[in-house]
């Protein structure tokens, strides 16, 4: 046996890109997260061959959990096809070996920036969100070492404030994606920029999701199964987008979370974000959804309005 | 040409998912890869390989352990500041580390130690739990375990130090399966065993 035979052969880059040092230190930090919820863990974000700011984040984190077995989807904004997914999941695919699927019930791992899908995740599926920032209380504490601070006393009321003087000034809550929630009834979280839509998916979830921000340099978790609750009064609940009368141009769905296209005339008409989701009931039989067809959030009483 | 997947890589990868399922889902087991065959610190040096090197630092009172997890870079140190701590298996004496395991601070709870620790499932004389918290699904199958060879008093240990967030995390290992018990989980002792 020589050397030549027992060294691997120099491909110039590591199995999924990232080093073995830096998927260890990821993983170590995975597991922190995972074990407590709604946490911001500190990591060391690697350099990678996409921009920060593009899902950098999500993406570390993907490759420090794909193998070729895995079969991955990735999405931004519900699409599929938009030029982000395009090329991170060709990135993905090309350096781990891992399949690739449309499907959202047959993806392992799930990277999204921006969007939970439409059908229910199951127990075992991993979601990855991209985070641009993770920290909930930066409109109100821009200082991030007094916002741990805040974390740490678990002092939310300027958040709370934050939302009493939008319903002052407006006559309701006007805070959209980014909606903030309290997690395992301890941490405030961001929920990364997913409409309010998609808020209520993370409670009592049966999969894991996993939140990373590349430039930030944080990731944090909600494990399956977990208490994740909107920040809402108790005279003023916590509402989703109204879309009420939507219908799909393409599928003729109602009560899912849809796209707005401006048409010439300043009509608009209106497609499901989810193009995963219009694939699948264009073609194959979809599985169960969070949202039925009349609107009503699968865990009874959860959505109070 | 596309880099493959090593033998050192995949182990560590599968080590680490099954750490990753076990934490997610307290109570449920999970299956650690490796020879089952194997010698009984094989998955402590396994979980080893996956989750240090010379950034971490670790803690065990077995010595022969210890030179194989040395192999990995991590530093050894005392308990209260390993970020590891291995017991292949845990007596009465080992709870005094334990007792000195780090727990973090508010600002940084994720500084608090992660325990392994050897011991067997299932058996008619263990001590019976009823877990509740993230990852667990009430009224599941998982949500009681019985646990043997631990110290009843790592129990009341484990209540007393753990104020959430602050707290640490453990694994119980026996053979190739794990159950993880991150610091959300809520153990409650039973009088009567599971089964």
């Amino acid at each position: 046996m020589t050397l030549e035979q027992l060294a691997l052969e120099n491909h110039g880059y590591s199995y999924a890109f990232l080093d073995e040092f830096a998927k260890r230190e990821l993983r170590r930090r995975i597991l922190k997260a995972i074990a407590l919820p709604g946490y911001q863990v500190p990591y060391a974000s690697r350099e990678l061959p996409i921009a920060r700011g593009w899902g950098t984040g999500g993406l570390q984190v993907t490759l420090s959990l794909v193998g070729p077995e895995d079969v991955v989807k990735v999405i931004d904004q519900g699409a599929d096809d938009s030029v982000n997914a395009a090329n991170l999941r060709r990135f993905i695919t090309r350096v781990s070996d891992a399949a690739s699927t449309t499907d959202a019930t047959q993806a392992t791992i799930i990277q999204s920036r921006h969007r939970i899908p439409e059908e229910r995740l199951h127990e075992g599926q991993v979601l990855v969100l991209q985070v641009p920032d993770p920290e909930p209380m930066r409109s109100v504490e821009h200082d991030i070492s007094r916002a741990r601070e805040m974390h740490a006393d678990a002092d939310y009321g300027l958040l709370w404030l934050a939302l009493y003087e939008q319903l002052v000034r407006y006559r309701r809550v006007t805070q959209g994606a980014s909606y903030p929630v309290m997690v395992h009834k301890r941490y405030v979280m961001s929920p990364s920029p997913i409409p309010r839509w998609d808020t209520p998916k993370l409670h009592q979830a049966a999969h894991l999701t996993l939140l990373a921000a590349g430039r930030e340099k944080r990731l944090y978790a909600v494990p399956p199964y977990t208490d994740v609750y909107p920040l809402e009064f108790t005279d003023v609940p916590f509402k989703v987008e109204d879309q009420r009368g939507w219908v799909c141009i393409r599928t003729g769905a109602q009560n899912k979370f849809m796209n707005e296209i401006p048409n010439e005339d300043g009509t608009s008409t209106h497609e499901m974000s989810d193009t995963g989701y219009i694939e699948k009931l264009l073609n194959a039989q979809p599985g169960d959804t969070y949202y039925d067809n009349n609107g009503n959030f699968y865990i009874r009483g959860y959505i109070r309005s | 040409m596309r880099p493959t997947q090593t033998a050192t890589e995949a182990a560590s990868r599968a080590t680490f998912l099954a750490l990753m399922g076990a934490l997610s889902r307290p109570g449920m087991i999970h299956s650690l890869p490796g020879d089952p065959q194997g010698d009984e610190l094989r998955t402590f040096v396994a979980i080893g390989k996956a989750l240090l090197d010379l950034e971490t630092s670790y803690y065990t009172p077995e010595a022969l352990l210890s030179r194989k997890l040395a192999l990995t870079g991590a530093k050894g140190r005392n308990p209260a500041q390993a970020a590891y701590h291995f017991y292949p298996h845990l007596y009465a004496e080992d709870l005094t580390a334990i007792e000195q395991a780090s727990v973090g601070d508010y600002l940084y709870p994720d500084r608090g130690a992660t325990v392994m620790i050897g011991c067997r499932f299932g058996e008619r004389a263990g001590q019976c739990m009823q877990l509740s918290g993230p990852g667990v699904l009430n009224q599941s199958p998982e949500s009681r375990i019985q646990v043997s060879d631990v110290p009843l008093e790592f129990w009341r240990q484990r209540a007393r130090r753990i104020h959430y967030p602050m707290g640490f995390d453990a694994y119980l290992i026996d053979g190739q399966k794990v159950i993880g018990l991150p610091r959300s989980t809520k153990v409650e002792l039973e009088a009567v065993p599971c089964m």
